[in-house]
């Protein structure tokens, strides 16, 4: 330093060059995938006049006058649905997506999606066209094993996740010395709550360590803006895949029926106490008709930490600390 | 009121009527599910460290304490002795109860000393402190351009990791809540 009065590291980056390099190429490498297979490559805004309503996650909002604010988008899953519906046909974008409270090891409140449209596919379509986007980036075979959420609950908790009770949450709790919110104890807890806090302490960690791992057929609960599966209805078409305890993407055989996606809006506004209005454009290219799809959003600093290893804020010039 | 995504290593909070100071934690969340923040605690008044797990926006009070500044004396025998400068009381706290703050603790240092119900039971240090290399490997001249530390041990016996161009007998900055190095000191 010209000043010779000490040398501050915090201004470097906390990205490490060796994988900043490579997260350049395999950037480079995944828009030559879907170039080959013409998929057009969109931008859609960051910054969104409505939120998107999601039951667990919190978006940051951005003031634009002092009456009025806009949104920072957790995903650009609406405006890509406006894309489709408006013709685009099969369409891709890596772009930002913002989560409010998202921050530890696994989360950076502001991270690279992945996220494309397939009109036509279904969700089982969809699955193979990312294990060869894989095998694309990697050079060898990806070969996932695949498992439903259920099968999950059963296999490594021998328990049955749909008739799950408080008195097995509470006893596998005890087994695996882990101490639940209070709140999950008491009478108002919800099933899922139950659920996701087994899921999270006891099976993610384990999940994909030997190879990567689908899970599949969510609980109707957890369906977001997937549809239901046609045979069960207490299931939900969602998937995400798993390498070393590492969730790397979710993906949708997508909900089209408007009147059962309004009554999603509406279930999570009474449930959750949410006043923000459900986005009248979104709603209508879906009354406009959204093709039949299969979409899904992979998380990039994710996915290049489980092919190629390092942290989070390895593969992120500037992770939030530093941002 | 203090949320969890606030939530940093070294926080004093009450959880149930007892103060408890966060040593660790982790935030655990499925992209379409609830979210936890997983905590290691210390208990303040037995200096037992608990696992406990909060939904992720949970509020808690900060644990009712009061910091005093006093000077830190010396240590014998896992005990710490620390004295108040405006009536030169002296007290002392258990090595279970300074917990990792030794590490930057040198004579004759400033720090508060944090007290419930007017018993010591925790010391809050400076967020940064200066202290002196007193072993490391000759540094290498020059080298600024990557992240590769090598260990260093310091005056207060703490041992950390400092850039390669650093040497034995310079002074450094510390961040005392990361335990970082932040830079090198020049008198």
């Amino acid at each position: 330093m010209s000043n010779g009065c000490g040398t501050n590291l915090n201004w470097r980056p906390s990205g490490d060059w060796a994988r900043l390099r490579q997260r350049a190429q395999a950037l480079a490498q995944i828009r030559a995938f879907f170039a080959e297979r013409a998929i057009l490559e969109v931008e859609t805004p960051s910054l969104v006049s409505c939120s998107a309503l999601e039951a667990e996650i919190e978006q940051f909002t951005v003031p634009l006058s002092p009456t009025r604010s806009y949104w920072l988008i957790p995903s650009p899953e609406f405006h890509m649905k406006r894309l489709l519906a408006a013709g685009s046909g099969p369409i891709y974008q890596v772009c930002k997506a913002f989560r409010k409270g998202e921050q530890g090891e696994k989360h950076n409140p502001e991270f690279t999606l992945l996220e494309y449209y397939r009109p036509g596919f279904t969700d089982l379509n969809l699955m193979t066209e990312i294990e060869e986007l894989l095998t694309h980036l990697t050079g060898s075979p990806c070969n996932p094993r695949s498992i439903r959420y259920g099968e999950l609950f059963q296999e490594r908790l021998q328990v049955d996740a749909w008739s799950l009770e408080r008195d097995h949450f509470v006893a596998l709790c005890g087994q695996y010395a882990l101490s639940p919110p209070m709140s999950l104890l008491q009478e108002s807890a919800r099933i899922q709550e139950w659920r996701d806090f087994l899921f999270s302490f006891i099976i993610e960690p384990q999940l994909g360590n030997d190879r990567p791992l689908w899970v599949t057929h969510y609980p109707q609960e957890t369906a977001s803006l997937a549809r239901l599966d046609p045979e069960s209805p207490q299931l939900a078409r969602r998937f995400e895949l798993y390498i070393n305890g590492l969730e790397l993407c979710n993906g949708f055989w997508e909900l089209t029926d408007l009147k059962e996606q309004k009554e999603r809006f509406q279930r999570i506004k009474e449930e959750k106490g949410r006043n923000e209005e459900m986005d009248p454009a979104f709603l209508a290219a879906l009354a406009a008709g959204l093709p039949p799809s299969a979409g899904v959003a992979v998380g990039l600093e994710r996915l290049f930490c489980a092919l190629w290893g390092g942290q989070l804020k390895d593969w992120i010039s500037f992770h939030w600390l530093r941002a | 009121m203090i949320e969890t995504s606030e939530f940093r290593k070294g926080l004093r909070i009450e959880v149930e009527g007892t103060p408890f100071k966060i040593i660790d934690f982790q935030f655990v969340k499925p992209g379409k599910g609830n979210a936890f923040t997983r905590c290691k605690l210390r208990n303040l008044l037995n200096g037992n460290v608990i696992d406990r797990t909060f939904k992720s926006g949970e509020k808690f009070e900060k644990a009712a304490v009061e910091d005093k500044t006093m000077q830190f004396l010396y240590e014998t025998e896992g005990i710490y002795h620390f004295m108040d400068n405006t009536n030169y009381e002296q007290i002392e706290l258990t090595k279970k109860q300074v917990g990792d703050g030794w590490k930057w603790l040198v004579e004759s240092m400033e720090v508060g000393v944090c007290l419930y119900n007017e018993a010591p039971i925790d010391i809050t240090l400076p967020n940064f402190t200066i202290l002196e290399i007193t072993y490391c490997e000759p540094g290498i001249r020059g080298d600024t351009a990557t992240n590769v530390t090598k260990p260093a041990t310091l005056s207060s016996g703490a041992e950390v990791g400092v850039p390669l161009f650093v040497n034995q007998g310079e002074k450094i900055k510390i961040d005392t809540r990361t335990g970082d190095y932040v830079e090198r000191v020049r008198n």
